[in-house]
């Protein structure tokens, strides 16, 4: 019952929100200690303080797999489904990388294609480091707009599958992105509510 | 022979069942007086509005008796017997996972008075957090401001101190030269018969 997707929560690609993690992880994380002791009954206002304490992103590590934080987390917010809106703030905020990241994958994972160059794009100015842990449980050192490369051009983060998006350059044709990477920073947000057509 | 053994002979069968209106009038009324009372136990009330999950403020004990050796009777309380004790639904869970389980349940939860469902927040409400945050965050961050602050009140504090010091010296020095000149003129005093605590043969 914990682990129900909220009911509110609107299907994405066709299929429960919970499902785009892959069963074989999904399962671990519904056994990880973390999860169940801090995880539970969080709201997308409770999963700031727990996304500010994050001090490492990653997928799986160690002999048994264990699921990290981070994924747990990408994990909760696909359960409570949160608002483009909140998602957003995530993205935006200064402070905190990591929640800055958690926003980032979870966009990745369920926003449009659009979206996810909108407001990703801009992330490639930010060089903040970021640790990472790898699956032998070794921290690696990357950076925030490395991360988000990885996000925008590959097809596998952090042991999850991430869904195709369009490549960059078909995007452009079909809507007004701008033609330069991550040149558009803080107009972004402004942009979004359609006023391409009127101008 | 299965059809006969059906039919009971010699016990009349015939007579019909007389519509008796005084009797299923009776019973019309018996019935009506049952639902009634019935209706009234059974119903709750309106259905029970439970609050929305909330996750917990504190941190699951799981490690404080680990390691522990314990004396385990079957007639001890629930509360001492091995295992975790859960005392909103009084029972044991053997371990932690399953108490971790137990305690995330539908049955815990209801038994908190909450459902499973958790509240949706809002946009300012995340926003009203992100700022909360932030500022709890600044006292313990470190920044120039601050450092050049803590410099500045430090060197004060020392200033401060060596002042003190010198006025100290100063009255101890003041103290030490009027201890040496007595208020009382000499002559006076010999004149009364004791010229201070110095030896008066000189």
């Amino acid at each position: 019952m914990a682990n129900r997707t909220d009911p509110l929560a609107k299907s994405i690609r066709g299929t429960n929100p919970q499902n785009l993690v892959e069963k074989i992880l999904r399962s671990k994380i519904y056994q990880n200690t973390y999860w169940k002791e801090q995880c539970f009954g969080l709201t997308a206002e409770t999963l700031v303080d727990k996304a500010m304490e994050l001090d490492h992103l990653g997928g799986t590590f160690g002999g048994n797999r264990k699921p990290s934080p981070f994924i747990c987390l990408v994990m909760k917010m696909l359960q409570i489904q949160p608002e483009k809106d909140i998602v957003v703030e995530f993205i935006k905020n200064e402070d905190y990388k990591y929640v800055r990241v958690l926003g980032a994958f979870y966009l990745r994972l369920t926003g449009t294609d659009i979206d996810i160059y909108r407001y990703l794009e801009p992330l490639y100015n930010d060089y903040r480091k970021l640790r990472r842990k790898s699956a032998d449980g070794q921290y690696a050192l990357t950076h925030v707009d490395e991360y988000i490369d990885e996000l925008l051009t590959t097809d596998y983060s952090c042991d999850i599958a991430l869904p195709r998006i369009k490549k960059r350059i078909i995007t452009v044709g079909e809507v007004q992105l701008g033609r330069e990477i991550g040149i558009e920073d803080e107009t972004v947000t402004d942009t979004v509510g359609g006023s391409y057509i009127g101008s | 022979m299965d059809q006969s053994s059906n039919h009971v002979v010699g016990v009349d069968n015939t007579s019909r069942k007389k519509f008796d209106r005084e009797e299923i009038l009776q019973r019309a009324r018996e019935r009506d007086e049952e639902e009634a009372d019935g209706r009234k136990s059974k119903s709750k009330g309106p259905p029970v509005q439970r609050k929305p999950l909330k996750p917990r403020d504190y941190q699951v004990d799981l490690e404080s008796r680990l390691g522990k050796t314990q004396v385990v009777t079957p007639i001890a309380p629930l509360s001492q017997q091995a295992g975790y004790y859960c005392p909103v639904c009084e029972c044991v869970v053997k371990d932690s996972a399953n108490y971790l389980d137990h305690i995330n349940g539908k049955k815990h939860q209801r038994a908190l008075g909450m459902s499973m469902r958790v509240e949706r927040s809002s946009l300012e409400q995340v926003q009203q957090r992100f700022e909360s945050l932030k500022k709890r965050k600044d006292p313990g961050s470190f920044t120039v401001q601050d450092f050049d602050e803590r410099m500045l009140k430090q060197q004060q504090e020392e200033e401060e101190r060596k002042r003190l010091r010198r006025e100290k010296k100063k009255e101890k020095k003041k103290e030490k030269v009027s201890e040496e000149e007595p208020e009382i003129d000499p002559d006076v005093a010999a004149m009364m018969g004791f010229g201070g605590f110095k030896t008066s043969k000189k």
